[in-house]
């Protein structure tokens, strides 16, 4: 018997799977804007990781305050003295750790709300659906505001609890809708007609295949988290300790005509690191899509 | 010019991502008035994309990038919009293979059906403001819709009065079938193009619309291209028979001919393949290999990789002519081409 | 005495029925009639082919067969076993006996698993664990289904139809199950293509000495790979015989209508038994024999009676009033 090249079977795993995915990041080369996308989160990772590196001063050091930029302070400095550059690099962290928690608590709950009822369908199905629009029909925006004040205490992780716990439903509603359409395919249904075990069928036929639609969704979300917790900073409720973008925008609220470069540069580093986020994700699309 | 369609060295390509697809690549054929044509083949064989071109139906990427289409004489590729618009419905009709998709659930098949009478009997304006004025004009809607009773009738869709207020989805898959034969014929076209009416629906509903077709034609005097790859069901409606595969088209016969004596390789092999009634005992014989990718089709003959007569040196190299061979039919083929003439063919 | 031939699946009065909910509490208001009472054997060796139209119930009857569906009524006795009332234990083993290929070649490959992985798979689930004889088996019956070893490490996407058909069936068999269903394995592959894949499936049957249950909607390739056939409408079987008395001599109506109403290449039909009229709704099928409403034979007591199932020649079953 000759055999091939490759002599044994490849493995294909979810977590397998998606590793052998990121590797067609070459597939990215038709998609020039996703590259730009690419490279400005790669640069806000790596700012994420070391923020100590770029920023040259300690976001809490203070200097005279409210100086317009200067070859001193390329951004300028805060009502309070603060270096407005070293704080908005800080920020990339604060900016990653609001959306990545967001985003896996919304993940933990929409798999197990949403992929049990897409798979177990019936009353069950019927059961976490019917939670899932109550909360869907909350407006979130006052509802949230009304979580985050009940708590005495303004805190970043309280904040990210909150939205995770409000945000999960967008998530299970398109993790059922998934596992409803793949539960039904042709090969679904040859593995269950070989014998397949109810885990066998989850892990290895159900989970890859919805990974496409969850990977975009997550880069919507993010953005979505980012936004509402700057929103709720703008609002007076965000948590003063952290860097968050939000918050800075907010102190710069009051001076905007007089300091301009506190909101601003904030503001402006928030806004590419959204846009960059959406179009990775259309990147991503071509990456996970398998046929392309 | 007895001709009621000619097509001459058609070509349709569609421009994609991954390359260019030649999906009709020089297609020359003729229809007589009064004469059924069958386009066979199997998919990416361009028999679809053949019934959209003629009339100029084919969306982006795709474009009719050469040859003539002359209908009634005149070429079809020079007209203008308003002309082709015109054309379309009734003077040349369509009707495509899944009729759910065709039929616009959100509106009763009389007013369907309607729209395609008001739209050809009324020159004035656009169609939308006629169907509007058709309906708050209630002696032209009466008469519209007496047509569209009738026509119903015609097509076999009894207790009619009743039926043309009823949505899409409340027909079966047969009479939904009939509704676009309905709608197709409303306005008595020429010539009606019908592209696989038939491969989604059961056999015994099928002989059904095949009937039903045979007896409009007699009725409406329309001429039928019917577009399929079942050999069968075109032997059943057609007189001639065109072959095509990966955008070529092989061979075109009458009927009788093409089955008891077929000429091109593939034609031979395909009805050698093909499991029919009392086929028992007898093995199928198969064609080796794949249909060809048509963004990257094989040099010369597309069929020559699987063919039996192959000519090394000739049909991996040089696409073959379309010539005929016998009065009435003709073959892309070189094994009808004479040693003798291959030289003054230029290879 | 003849010895009867041993079967290998017998189905008894197998129904199903599925439930339309209606209401706000989901109240079940009706039921889809889709298989009304079928009762046959396939015995060892043989390949049934079971034919119909849309909505007949034999795609249902294949996968109550495999497992997919629970009878509503009846029993089912595979090589002896009750499937109703097999054990937990046992089930694992009954599916290593049954291979099965479906219709859709380009849907019953999951598009994220190498090629390689999906013919294994069958031995992952019976809990084989040595790689090396795994990957083995599998470039085995990659061979035996004509295809090169280098497609272990492609996907799906990457085939040609009649390539994942030939993947299906390797994957159907590398367990060397006893039975084989196959579900209408042609329609959707090319037309040039589908003689391939019916020799193939006729050759590894005959090597393997399968069983084998053969649905599809078109007689002629019923005809070619099968040795008894059996005809259903609306639910239920209507005639049953071995195929050349069936297709030389058939005695009930719709399959007089069903073997006329084919188009055969290069003729046109003179007479053709045209029947009228659409399939009747499974949900509320027509009192007496189902097939009346389009019968052209049809008289008064077909609406009352209920045709038997009766042998009207040896092996030859049929359910009509007209002929018991």
């Amino acid at each position: 018997m000759e055999f091939p090249k490759e002599s044994s079977i490849e493995e294909t795993t979810a977590l397998e799977y998606l590793f052998s995915r990121l590797s067609g990041l070459r597939k990215l080369k038709r998609n020039k804007a996703s590259i730009v996308g690419l490279c400005i989160i790669l640069v806000f990772i790596v700012l994420a990781l070391f923020p100590n590196v770029i920023a040259p001063y300690h976001p809490f050091t203070t200097f005279r305050s409210r100086q317009s930029p200067s070859s001193e302070h390329w951004f300028g400095t805060d009502t309070l003295g603060r270096d407005v550059f070293s704080n908005v690099i800080w920020g990339v962290r604060t900016t990653f750790y609001i959306g990545t928690a967001c985003v896996l608590i919304e993940l933990v709950i929409g798999l197990l709300m949403g992929g049990l009822a897409g798979y177990l369908g019936g009353w069950i199905d019927d059961l976490l659906m019917r939670i899932t629009d109550i909360i869907l029909a909350l407006p979130t925006l006052i509802v949230l505001i009304l979580a985050v004040s009940m708590f005495k205490v303004r805190s970043i992780n309280i904040i990210i609890l909150v939205m995770g716990l409000i945000g999960w439903p967008y998530m299970a509603r398109v993790i059922r809708s998934q596992v409803l359409s793949i539960k039904t395919t042709p090969y679904v249904e040859a593995a269950k007609a070989m014998g397949a075990t109810t885990q066998r069928i989850i892990f290895r036929h159900i989970l890859p295949n919805i990974i496409l639609p969850i990977v975009i969704l997550i880069t919507i979300h993010f953005a979505g988290y980012v936004l509402w917790e700057a929103s709720l900073t703008f609002l007076g409720l965000g948590d003063p300790n952290s860097f968050s973008w939000g918050v800075m925008i907010m102190a710069g609220k009051n001076v905007l005509r007089s300091c301009p470069w506190i909101s601003t540069y904030p503001g402006l580093f928030l806004f590419i690191m959204l846009i960059a986020l959406q179009i990775l994700g259309d990147g991503l699309r071509d990456i996970f899509d398998i046929r392309v | 010019m007895s001709k009621l369609l000619e097509i001459r060295d058609l070509k349709t390509y569609y421009f994609t991502r991954d390359g260019v697809v030649k999906a009709v690549d020089g297609v020359s054929l003729g229809m007589e008035k009064g004469e059924n044509l069958g386009i066979a083949g199997e998919s990416g064989s361009g028999k679809s994309t053949l019934g959209l071109s003629i009339l100029r139906l084919v969306r982006t990427p795709g474009r009719i990038v050469g040859g003539e289409i002359l209908f009634k004489g005149e070429d079809i590729l020079k007209k203008s919009y308003d002309e082709m618009r015109r054309i379309r419905g009734a003077e040349i009709s369509i009707i495509f293979q899944d009729p759910t998709s065709s039929l616009n659930p959100v509106y009763t098949i009389g007013d369907q059906i309607g729209e395609a009478i008001t739209l050809h009997q009324h020159k004035v304006g656009g169609g939308m403001l006629n169907w509007l004025l058709g309906r708050f004009n209630l002696s032209r809607a009466r008469e519209v819709n007496e047509k569209v009773e009738e026509i119903l009738r015609e097509t076999g869709i009894s207790d009619a009065s009743k039926r043309r207020g009823d949505y899409p989805h409340q027909f079966s898959g047969g009479m939904r079938q009939r509704a676009m034969i309905a709608m197709a014929l409303s306005c008595t076209p020429d010539l009606l193009i019908a592209d696989e009416p038939t491969t989604n629906l059961d056999v015994t509903i099928e002989a059904q619309i095949l009937e039903l077709m045979k007896e409009l034609q007699k009725e409406f005097d329309t001429a039928f291209i019917l577009i399929s790859h079942n050999l069968g069901t075109i032997s059943e409606l057609c007189d001639k028979i065109a072959i095509m595969y990966a955008g070529n088209l092989m061979e075109l016969s009458d009927i009788k001919t093409l089955f008891e004596s077929p000429k091109h390789p593939y034609t031979e092999a395909l009805l050698e393949a093909i499991p029919r009634l009392g086929s028992r005992g007898k093995r199928l014989s198969s064609i080796p290999g794949d249909i060809p990718d048509l963004i990257d089709p094989p040099q010369g003959c597309n069929f020559h990789p699987r063919c039996k007569y192959m000519i090394d040196g000739i049909c991996n190299r040089y696409t073959p002519p379309f010539i005929e061979v016998e009065p009435g039919i003709k073959v892309s083929c070189f094994k009808y081409i004479p040693k003798s003439e291959l030289s003054g063919l230029g290879l | 005495m003849i010895k009867k031939p041993e079967s290998l699946i017998e189905l008894e009065n197998i129904k199903k029925y599925f439930p339309i909910r209606g209401g706000i509490i989901s109240k079940v208001v009706s039921s889809v009639h889709a298989v009304d009472g079928v009762t046959f054997n396939i015995r060892k060796g043989e390949t049934f082919g079971l034919v119909g139209e849309s909505g007949c119930g034999k795609t249902t009857t294949g996968r109550i067969i495999i497992g997919l569906e629970k009878a509503t009524e009846g029993t089912i006795m595979f090589e002896g076993l009750d499937l109703n009332r097999i054990a937990e234990s046992e089930v694992r083993e009954l599916r290593r006996k049954m291979g099965a290929i479906f219709q859709d070649p380009h849907l019953s490959l999951d598009p994220r698993m190498r090629i390689g992985s999906v013919i294994r798979e069958p031995l992952d689930i019976q809990g084989f664990v040595n790689k090396s004889e795994k990957d083995e088996a599998v470039l085995k019956i990659l061979e035996k289904v004509r295809l090169e070893p280098s497609y272990i490490n492609r996907f799906p996407h990457e085939l040609s139809g009649g390539e994942k058909q030939r993947v299906a069936i390797a994957r159907a068999l590398i367990n060397n199950p006893e039975f084989l269903l196959a579900d209408e394995p042609i329609s959707s592959v090319d037309v040039s293509i589908r003689s391939q894949i019916l020799n193939l499936i006729k050759d590894l049957i005959e090597e393997l000495g399968l069983t084998c249950l053969f649905i599809s909607h078109d007689l002629s390739v019923i005809e070619y790979m099968s040795d008894r056939v059996g005809v259903m409408y609306l639910g239920r079987l209507v005639e049953l015989a071995p195929v050349e008395t069936l297709y030389d001599n058939p005695q009930h109506p719709y399959t007089e209508a069903l073997l006329s109403a084919i188009p055969v290449p290069g003729e046109r039909s003179k007479e053709r038994i045209i029947l009228k009229g659409v399939v009747p709704s499974p949900i509320n099928p027509p009192s007496g024999c189902r097939f009346r409403t389009r019968c052209p034979y049809v008289s008064i007591k077909c609406s009352k009676e209920e045709p038997k199932f009766f042998e009207i020649e040896k092996d030859h079953l049929v359910a009509c009033n007209l002929r018991s």
